[in-house]
């Protein structure tokens, strides 16, 4: 069925749909939240799995073609991320959370993408890092990760951007196709 | 590089990557539970839009009281929201997308003549029908006489119903935003409040809520599954009045409506959820928390359903039987 008939569905109210997306979507969420609460955290990450479509169907109506997946990755990082501030546990801030925290050493079996954005990550400095992976990973606002990083929102903003660009000059010198 | 283009470089990073134990089916199960907990625990709270297109012919008809009894008969679920509208548009004079049932449901898929009430007025209102784009004529009939819940009604018939000023006809209500609502036998006038944006807050992470007496930080009472709300009553009408706050702060999805119950003939309580300058998504977010709010408020059971007015004035409007 397509994406675009499985909303139709959902926006119908049928719970088909839903499951549809439950389907589709088991793993790509709980990898997004094994990364964020710890691998070893199987339970957990279930409740919250079952949190995240439940909010995916209270706001079904919000659901654009196209964008579910983006719709959902947001719901599992804000729950994800909420489970982890509400519990006071630190968030994990390094390259490794883009491989769901497995052993380093598989990581030359790991597909292109993590491999090439982990080695890109590290040649930055530990700051712009951090804020890199607090702002397109686990979606904070940027005014946020200022805050939790004690700097100042417009130092956050040029860090971003200079995060942005040496981050593309890294991707493109290991060729990678942006 | 644009933002976009890196976040797409982050999500296929993980997405990639996704080698995952759990188990779809539980995961299924599990929601599906617990939605099907949830509407119990919230009887009767359906959008129109979650209604079967299947669902068969049904009579809804209002509480038992002996001199008080209204049917709806229509092919559709769909349609009899539309039905009740017409109802409550006889009644209050207002129109709008409402949709709100009570009492018992009854299945009469089997049966095809629409149920005469004596002595009731009828009208005739056209409905959508259950195949969208076509419509049909659904019977609405109801009875003129009505037993008031609230002391401030008047008991009597219809007829003195309408001929009786009613506490909430010819009213003025304020809110807290300064919105004022001044209602007379056929009209509802919304003003423009204030800039609502005082009432709820952001500074430094936190949410603050000033609800007219102090103000409160209210950012770990905000969540996507449970409302906050604060009753107070209002000064001019007497009304009871509910603020309601939900959403999910860490994304910045969060506000409030504020939502009072007046009563109508039919035993039904009015609420109307107004002066709200939310997002849409803010918006749905609420209508739920409204629902939940308004079962734990009253702590009655209800068959309700709601829409969204396209008007500014009023973006919610949820009749909540009591039954």
């Amino acid at each position: 069925m397509t994406e675009k008939k499985i909303i139709a569905e959902l926006k119908d109210g049928s719970t088909d749909g839903l499951c549809m997306l439950i389907s589709r979507y088991t793993a790509y969420v709980s990898a997004i939240v094994y990364r964020i609460i710890g691998k070893d955290r199987r339970e957990d990450c279930e409740e919250l799995m079952s949190d995240i479509f439940v909010t995916l169907w209270c706001n079904r109506y919000n659901v654009r073609e196209n964008k579910v997946k983006e719709y959902i990755g947001t719901i599992a990082r804000n729950k994800a991320y909420n489970f982890v501030r509400s519990r006071k546990e630190e968030l994990p801030l390094d390259e490794e959370i883009l491989f769901g925290g497995d052993d380093p050493q598989s990581y030359t079996e790991k597909k292109d993408t993590g491999v090439m954005l982990k080695n890109a990550l590290l040649q930055l400095d530990p700051q712009k890092k951090e804020l890199m992976l607090r702002y397109y990973f686990y979606g904070q606002k940027l005014n946020e990760a200022a805050k939790d990083m004690n700097i100042s929102n417009s130092a956050a903003k040029s860090r971003l951007k200079r995060g942005r660009e040496e981050l593309r000059s890294i991707l493109r010198k290991e060729g990678f196709e942006l | 590089m644009r933002d976009n283009d890196i976040r797409k470089i982050f999500d296929r990073a993980v997405e990639e990557n996704t080698d995952t134990d759990i188990d779809t089916e539980k995961i299924q199960n599990t929601v599906m539970e617990r939605l099907g907990k949830r509407q119990s625990e919230n009887i009767g709270f359906y959008e129109a839009e979650d209604m079967e297109e299947s669902v068969k012919p049904i009579i809804v008809t209002a509480p038992t009281g002996k001199s008080h009894k209204w049917a709806v008969v229509v092919s559709a679920a769909a349609a009899a929201c539309l039905a009740v509208t017409a109802v409550s548009t006889n009644f209050f004079g207002i129109g709008g997308n409402l949709v709100a049932m009570t009492g018992d449901v009854t299945d009469i898929s089997e049966q095809s003549d629409i149920p005469e009430t004596e002595g009731a007025g009828e009208t005739d209102v056209e409905t959508g029908s259950p195949e969208y784009g076509e419509t049909e004529k659904a019977e609405v009939t109801y009875d003129l006489e009505f037993i008031p819940t609230s002391p401030e009604v008047p008991y009597g018939s219809m007829e003195e119903y309408m001929g009786n000023e009613l506490p909430w006809k010819n009213s003025v209500i304020y809110l807290t935003d300064g919105v004022r609502i001044e209602r007379t036998d056929d009209t509802i006038k919304h003003s423009e409040g204030q800039k609502r944006d005082w009432l709820l807050s952001e500074k430094d992470g936190r949410v603050y809520f000033w609800n007219g007496k102090e103000k409160k930080d209210v950012t770990e009472l905000i969540n996507i599954e449970t409302p906050y709300v604060e009753s107070y009553v209002n000064e001019y009408s007497g009304l009871t009045h509910y603020l309601i706050l939900g959403g999910d702060v860490a994304a910045g999805k969060y506000g409030y409506a504020e939502c009072f119950a007046t009563y109508d003939s039919n035993r039904i309580w009015e609420f109307n959820i107004v002066g709200s300058r939310n997002s849409d998504e803010v918006e749905n977010i609420l209508l739920y928390m409204i629902q939940v709010a308004i079962k734990n408020e009253t702590g009655e059971e209800h068959l309700s359903g709601t829409r969204s007015f396209e008007s500014m004035d009023f973006r919610f409007n949820t009749l909540v039987c009591d039954r």
